[in-house]
């Protein structure tokens, strides 16, 4: 039998009696799993959402900076070096720690060997402003005599929500340095004055060494008035939008009295 | 007429008497093209990608713009689902996709195996979309500027010499089956001598495909 003839026979199958039943069929098969499908669709989309807020309230542990430590040996005597460091205007005095140390070299065999007298400098900044904690190393590195020096992040563990962290490292703004004091000062008021009652204006003030310092008054009374200066770089934390100041001016001014009486007695 | 039938599906989704209508001068074609597609399979799979076939067709006969044009667009339905079975993971293979309820709708008959073997083992040697343009040509009377269209070709000249190709591979193959006199996909040389039907199976597929 050739192909032909072979299609040709085959082609003669009759299914019409399949045919008959074919109504019924497509009407039972096709309605019933459309509205599964549906449903499913539905079901889906509701779970994916409700595991997607979940996975958002997850609390997350992060490591954020809140400042640098400075960490480095000099060949100088603490006195020395504390003379030298005097003569620094970005350095203050107060900030700084000279420690004398015997400093030891190990050699692969465990024998320590070139036992000096160093001095240890440390130096802690309580901001998480890298380029300012490299200009201080750089001013100390150019006053002192330094075998090694390092700049070390001190971290801090935060615990906040998925959700929460993801933001914080989205929209984590802080102010610009190039901003004017005009301009900062606008942003810190407008802050303050829409989450809080205090009314009192702040003022930003440039110091020898350029940084930048919002001072706040209070007046109390007549003679006495109280006085909060903080550098601008540190008050990314105090302007989240989360901490709102509910304390009024007038607790403030309270609290303030009472310290000042405890100090006086 | 035309216009008619337009108005037709632009009102709205076919009734199951409607669609039967519609499909009953293409149905004997249909399944015929879709079983000689499943050439070398089980009955069951023939059956599956023609059941899929055509409960697609039914629930978007709304895409359809013309009704003029049911034939092709049926047989391309046809010719998708049996390329994506045959596409299916491996795993798949073993899962029914679709839930089919017991209802007593069956299409294709046992006898209708056993009348058609020589053919359906000829046709089972040959590559799928070789087997489709050629059972689209002899089996659906499509041309070849249709079965270009179903087939998703560019060029029609493909299409051509695909077609001149395996019908020549098809004789041939036939030629030999009634050589070996036996009318069956297994020349008489060769004997099973391991249960491995497996293997010997794709041994002998591999016979055939030397030959042509």
């Amino acid at each position: 039998m050739n192909e032909s003839n072979a299609f040709n026979t085959y082609k003669k199958h009759d299914h019409s009696e399949s045919l008959k039943k074919l109504g019924p069929w497509l009407d039972q098969q096709s309605q019933k799993p459309n509205d599964m499908r549906q449903f499913y669709k539905i079901a889906a989309s509701f779970l994916i959402a409700a595991l997607v807020l979940v996975a958002c309230t997850v609390p997350v542990e992060q490591e954020e900076e809140i400042g640098y430590m400075i960490r480095g040996l000099i060949t100088e005597q603490p006195e020395t070096g504390k003379g030298k460091v005097a003569a620094l205007s970005a350095i203050n005095l107060q900030e700084i720690q000279m420690i004398p140390v015997l400093h030891e070299e190990i050699l692969p065999g465990g024998e320590t060997t070139n036992t000096q007298q160093l001095t240890e400098v440390v130096v802690l900044l309580p901001e998480a402003n890298i380029t300012a904690a490299e200009d201080k190393a750089n001013a100390l590195k150019a006053a002192l005599t330094f075998t090694e020096i390092d700049i070390l992040p001190i971290e801090e563990t935060v615990e906040r929500t998925f959700f929460e962290s993801a933001m914080h490292k989205t929209f984590d703004v802080k102010i610009d340095p190039k901003l004017t004091q005009a301009q900062i000062a606008a942003k810190i008021n407008a802050f303050l004055h829409e989450n809080s009652s205090v009314t009192e204006k702040v003022d930003v003030e440039v110091h020898e060494d350029g940084s930048k310092h919002a001072v706040f008054r209070i007046q109390i009374d007549e003679k006495n008035a109280f006085e909060v200066k903080r550098n601008v770089e540190g008050l990314y934390d105090g302007l989240t939008p989360e901490r709102h100041l509910d304390t009024s001016k007038e607790e403030v001014k309270q609290h303030i009295v009472k310290e000042m009486k405890n100090k006086e007695n | 007429m035309r216009a008619q039938n337009h108005e037709i599906l632009k009102q709205s989704v076919l009734t199951n008497t409607e669609f039967t209508h519609l499909l009953k001068p293409i149905y004997n074609d249909a399944v015929n093209y879709c079983r000689a597609l499943c050439a070398g399979q089980q009955m069951a799979e023939a059956e599956e990608i023609m059941q899929q076939s055509l409960l697609k067709a039914y629930e978007n006969i709304d895409s359809l713009n013309d009704l003029e044009k049911f034939k092709s667009w049926f047989f391309q339905i046809i010719t998708r689902t049996f390329y994506n079975a045959v596409r299916r993971p491996f795993w798949k293979r073993f899962v029914r996709q679709s839930e089919v309820k017991e209802m007593d709708f069956q299409i294709y008959e046992d006898h209708f195996f056993q009348d058609n073997q020589q053919l359906m083992a000829a046709l089972s040697i040959l590559e799928s979309n070789e087997r489709a343009a050629l059972l689209l040509f002899e089996l659906g009377g499509f041309s070849i500027r249709e079965i270009t269209a179903i087939q998703e070709e560019r060029s029609e000249s493909t299409v051509k010499s695909r077609l001149s190709r395996t019908r020549t591979k098809l004789r041939e193959i036939m030629e030999q089956m009634e050589e070996s006199g036996s009318g069956s996909a297994i020349p008489a040389s060769t004997k099973l001598e391991t249960s491995d039907l497996y293997h010997e199976t794709s041994k002998l597929i591999n016979q055939f495909k030397s030959m042509g």
